[in-house]
């Protein structure tokens, strides 16, 4: 499988969704709420993007508090913790950091924010969100809130801080358009049109499984002599797919007629 | 003793009140090496700003706890910053950076991915890059390799290689450095030698 970034229509939402960050009249308004149901490429397409843009990454813990996540945030900014005590050093060193990286990002013309992934687990609890907002809002820094379900459904407690998130990206399944375009861009043996028809549909769309997919078409690929439009559904007939992600159970090729 | 040189002077003046004898500064200026009272006075605030020496009633110095573990320690004092410069670090971006990154979000990960992730058009055969760091990485015991692969690659191929990050010191990239065979981690500032198998 070819390891290159494929960019489907949800990382074309979530693009659009930070160009509009640029774009916007109030500043405040810097907040983006990224959602899905797992194995969509929500991390993995923030993982690009942080890893591209040198932003600021944090994974929510079930156990955060204030101050725990001061110190998490200190730590990804390479500040050792122990050298600020107390609340309000540790944050005008955070705000000291991030306004620093956010200028000179601002500068050289590149994108610079701070991403919180799992925050579904911090999502209800007043005391981080705010904690958030009272650091995003320093610097006005693009901040990127990823999670599941609850995400969106808790921040409507806040409405301070669902006013400051109008840019809500949901990652929806990959269309057929997506299915076929992350299989022509990963898979290394020609798919036929029928089989990636096969692929989005029996994959309901998610990219975990289109990946399980990619890998079983390959591996039967290398060792068959497909034609001049590639591995076909009935090149293919009666071999395992992928896994089916309720059940458990394998998926196959449906019979050719 | 060069005076001139900075440090010097608390230094020497560090060592003569090791003894923890409580002294005028007229006693510390006989006793004391050789020079002017503009440097003997810098030399007494510089050890009173680091908490070294205490000035006692009658007008004479004296070492503090924290003074006399320094001197027994044979502290040198040396000028530069006595605490947190509260400059900003700045981070360059390299591909090997880019790749530490990738392999601290993912924590299981192929050279596949992790390359997949940090390259961009500019960079020149990311996978044996990262092939090459990772086994540096594996060495100095900041990567493990898992003992199953994952599926896939060409006709025959048992699969790629698949780790897990089980050092993750921090968000600067440890630096492979040749001449010592260490990885020098800018997190910690430690040199990790690459001495694992």
């Amino acid at each position: 499988m070819r390891n290159v970034f494929v960019e489907t229509s949800n990382f074309a939402r979530f693009s659009g969704a930070l160009k509009r960050l640029d774009e916007r009249g109030a500043q405040e308004a810097c907040m983006v709420v990224l959602d899905g149901k797992p194995g969509l490429g929500k991390t993995t397409t923030v993982n690009r993007w942080v890893t591209q843009t040198g932003s600021v990454y944090l994974r929510a813990q079930r156990g955060w508090d204030y101050n725990w996540m001061m110190q998490d945030l200190l730590t990804e900014l390479s500040v050792n913790h122990n050298q600020f005590r107390g609340r309000r050093a540790r944050f005008e060193r955070v705000t000291a950091e991030l306004r620093e990286r956010s200028q000179r990002a601002m500068i050289e013309g590149k994108t610079f924010g701070l991403v919180i992934d799992e925050c579904d687990q911090v999502s209800g609890r007043a005391e981080i969100m705010e904690g958030i907002r009272g650091i995003t809002d320093i610097q006005f820094m693009p901040t990127i809130l990823v999670g599941m379900g609850q995400l969106r459904d808790n921040l409507r407690r806040f409405p301070q801080i669902e006013s400051r998130a109008p840019n809500k990206v949901e990652f929806l399944p990959a269309s057929l358009d997506d299915t076929a375009d992350l299989i022509r861009g990963r898979c290394e043996v020609p798919v036929a049109d029928d089989l990636i028809h096969f692929v989005a549909k029996a994959s309901m769309g998610f990219n975990r499984e289109i990946l399980d997919a990619i890998t079983h078409i390959e591996t039967f690929g290398r060792r068959y002599d497909y034609g001049d439009e590639g591995v076909t559904l009935a090149d293919m007939s009666k071999q395992i797919l992928m896994s089916d992600r309720k059940t458990g159970k394998d998926i196959y090729v449906p019979e050719a007629h | 003793m060069d005076t001139r040189k900075p440090g010097a002077v608390p230094t020497a003046l560090l060592q003569l009140l090791a003894d923890g004898v409580c002294r005028t500064r007229d006693e510390i200026a006989t006793q004391g090496p050789t020079m002017k009272g503009r440097q003997l006075s810098d030399g007494l605030m510089r050890l009173c700003d680091r908490g070294y020496m205490a000035k006692m009633a009658g007008d004479c110095f004296q070492l503090t706890d924290a003074g006399l573990t320094a001197a027994k320690a044979g502290t040198i004092i040396t000028s530069g910053p006595k605490g947190p410069t509260k400059i900003v670090h700045r981070r360059k971006d390299t591909f090997r950076g880019r790749a530490w990154t990738s392999m601290r979000i993912r924590h299981y990960f192929t050279i596949g991915e992790v390359a997949g992730d940090a390259q961009r058009e500019e960079d020149k055969e990311p996978g044996q890059n990262v092939t090459r760091y990772l086994l540096q990485l594996r060495k100095a015991g900041y990567v493990a390799e898992l003992a199953r692969r994952q599926k896939g690659g060409p006709r025959g191929s048992i699969g790629y290689k698949r780790y897990v990050l089980v050092k993750n010191t921090g968000p600067n990239a440890p630096v492979y450095r040749a001449a010592k065979n260490v990885m020098h981690d800018f997190n910690t500032g430690e040199d990790v030698p690459c001495s694992l198998d």
